[in-house]
């Protein structure tokens, strides 16, 4: 029994629990995601809709009428946040950081501690540039695409106002469906890679931030590849200007290999990505919660693996920290 | 004559941002309607239904004569905050295949109230019913959830193709008429404003209300000029050759494309039975692990001044 999951049931009247994008309570009915999970009593469901985010848990429960024990029973549907959590998703603006991601989880799992840290003082759009999210292990909860694809946009959209930041959902048809496209004789990841290249350089013709965080691509999935060297290819022609970052897509315990493979990628290239790590020890609780509200996508063995990595970054990192996530930064290698 | 398209396209009609279907924009849709039934045919035609009783009466009608006339499937869409008891009934008596109610507000019991009386009026139909969620800000899956277990009828409940509300995030840009009609929309959609004016997709009606359509053109100058622009995403000509409002993709097969499916998609990883992945945070816990923890947050409430009655 790890110390974080015995913390789940600490509970601090003052905090803000929210319910978990993946459970609705529905009359005194309780999903997850589609499936029946239980049937509650109606002091129950009514301290399960109080949980919006935007009161404490002290006035949840007052308004419901709740006593301990109830809390106690729903705690794990909830998530727990040290702070009022945004009713609504930040309006659109200008921004100085651009975090793309091909799932609509990647850019939480990999950044989600640094996006906690820094975003309030450093507006910031998260685009999810894949629009079907369509994989989910859990197909009793979530049997069609559609429903996995509502579930994750609940979870993008409310991780979005956890962290503070704007976040939109493209359409860009996923790899699944682009095997799908019949076209003649042409090839359609081609195709494919124009439109989101051009796509993404509106966006940063618009927009015009200075920091751009894309995928490292380290699992080799087709989206996060598109993605990866649609920015590659537009930073090396210089296309845009602003810094362009990579993130850690893989959690590290399980991509070493994957990392060789992407350092690799550069040698004897005029481009040169340098490797840095970003002390997230004063999010990392923050970031805990973040990982336990995606669900429909991932299981909760992985999001443990990601919270684990944080611990191996930080080892690593240069003076040690409790926990890290990595990064690179795209540079231009001097010539010699 | 040779067909400018290589199946029948979807004839999709969006009528209440116009509040109602004005005579001429009625004449428009019939024309249209008639255009193309002897040239491409029609493979469906969805409508939004517009608010005026007197005009949705009339448009449940020219849906029926169309489904009788050129036996194409024939669907109406309702919002949902305007959904009427007669409105299915009437669905129903007119031969409609489907109706689509678009969740529009974050209450879905006074419609979920109502399909349930026409479910339960004994009406014999075959009327299909599909909801499409578009309430940004609200749960998506509350509403599915809601719908799934109220009316115990195979429902669709998804996310809509387009959406009447753009919680895209990014501004609709203004662009040249050549880039915004490169729209995947139009590989298997015409759609028209109830004045008979087409539009690339549903996404550009904020344009169009906005008085930036193009204008009325005749029906078989729309028809070629769809059969041109077609397979416009698959093209490389233009610098933005993927619909720069609404960045579409993937959900862009409207209704009657697909059935329901038998079973889980196909995509979906394969995974061990299911287990209460939520609930087994807790339920892991040891006997001292639970008791140390419940004595921990009984004593934060405690110093709190309570939760209220215990």
């Amino acid at each position: 029994m790890s110390a974080s999951q015995i913390s789940s049931l600490v509970l601090d009247p003052r905090s803000f629990p929210v319910l978990k994008p993946h459970i609705s309570c529905v009359g005194t009915d309780v999903y997850f995601g589609s499936f029946p999970l239980a049937q509650l009593t109606p002091i129950e469901a009514e301290f399960l809709r109080a949980c919006t985010g935007d009161r404490s848990l002290a006035d949840s429960a007052r308004i419901a009428n709740a006593d301990a024990a109830c809390v106690a029973r729903l705690s794990s549907w909830l998530l727990w946040w040290g702070r009022p959590v945004l009713s609504a998703a930040i309006s659109p603006g200008p921004v100085a950081r651009l975090v793309l991601g091909a799932r609509h989880s990647a850019p939480w799992l990999g950044m989600g501690g640094r996006t906690l840290i820094e975003a309030p003082g450093l507006r910031t759009l998260v685009v999810n540039c894949f629009g079907s999210l369509g994989d989910s292990p859990f197909v009793d909860a979530f049997p069609s695409l559609s429903e996995v694809s509502a579930a994750s946009r609940d979870e993008a959209a409310l991780l979005s106002r956890l962290a503070g930041v704007q976040h939109s959902i493209w359409e860009f048809p996923d790899s699944m469906l682009r095997e799908t496209l019949v076209d003649s004789g042409r090839d359609v990841e081609t195709l494919a890679a124009t439109a989101l290249q051009n796509q993404l350089l509106a966006l940063i013709a618009s927009l015009r931030p200075s920091q751009i965080f894309a995928p490292a691509a380290l699992d080799g999935s087709p989206d996060a590849v598109l993605l990866f060297e649609s920015m590659l290819s537009a930073f090396a022609g210089g296309l845009f200007e602003g810094e362009l970052h990579f993130y850690e897509d893989v959690p590290p315990l399980d991509g070493y290999r994957a990392i060789d493979e992407f350092m690799s990628r550069f040698e004897n290239s005029y481009l040169s990505p340098r490797a840095y790590d970003v002390d997230i020890t004063s999010a990392f609780q923050e970031k805990s919660a973040l990982v336990s509200a995606l669900r429909c996508n991932i299981g909760q063995q992985s999001g443990n693996a990601w919270l684990q990595s944080a611990t191996l970054r930080g080892a690593l990192a240069s003076p040690p920290v409790p926990y890290a996530e990595r990064f690179w930064r795209l540079d231009v290698a001097s010539i010699c | 004559m040779s067909h400018p398209f290589v199946e029948p396209p979807l004839l999709l009609v969006i009528g209440w941002n116009d509040a109602e279907y004005s005579e001429k924009g009625r004449q428009s849709i019939v024309a249209l309607a008639t255009h193309l039934r002897d040239s491409a045919g029609i493979r469906a035609c969805l409508a939004a239904a517009p608010a005026e009783p007197a005009a949705r009466q009339w448009l449940f009608s020219f849906l029926g004569s169309l489904k009788r006339a050129m036996g194409a499937t024939a669907g109406i869409i309702i919002r949902a905050s305007e959904l009427g008891p007669g409105d299915l009934t009437a669905s129903s008596t007119n031969g409609l295949d489907e109706v689509v109610i678009i969740q529009d507000t974050p209450d879905p019991e006074a419609a979920i109230e109502t399909v349930r009386r026409f479910q339960q009026s004994g009406t014999p139909s075959a009327l299909g019913i599909r909801i499409w969620l578009d309430v940004p800000g609200t749960s998506f899956q509350s509403l599915t959830c809601a719908w799934k277990y109220a009316t115990h009828a195979a429902l669709r409940v998804e996310l809509p193709p387009f959406r009447q509300i753009s919680s895209n995030g990014i501004p609709p840009t203004t662009r040249g008429e050549s880039q915004q009609l490169a729209c995947e929309w139009l590989r298997t959609t015409i759609t028209v404003s109830s004045h008979g004016e087409i539009v690339p997709c549903p996404a550009y009606l904020t344009h169009h209300a906005q008085g930036k359509a193009q204008g009325e053109r005749p029906p078989a100058d729309i028809a070629v000029d769809l059969a041109q622009r077609r397979n416009a995403w698959m093209g490389t000509g233009g610098s933005h050759p993927v619909c720069a409002s609404c960045n579409r993709l993937v959900r862009f097969a409207g209704p009657f494309e697909t059935e329901i499916p038998a079973q889980p998609v196909a995509r979906i990883l394969p995974a061990p039975a299911f287990i209460d992945h939520v609930g087994r945070d807790a339920s892991q816990f040891s006997d001292d692990d639970r008791a140390n923890a419940m004595r921990k947050l009984l004593e934060r409430v405690h110093a709190a001044g309570g939760l209220g009655p215990s």
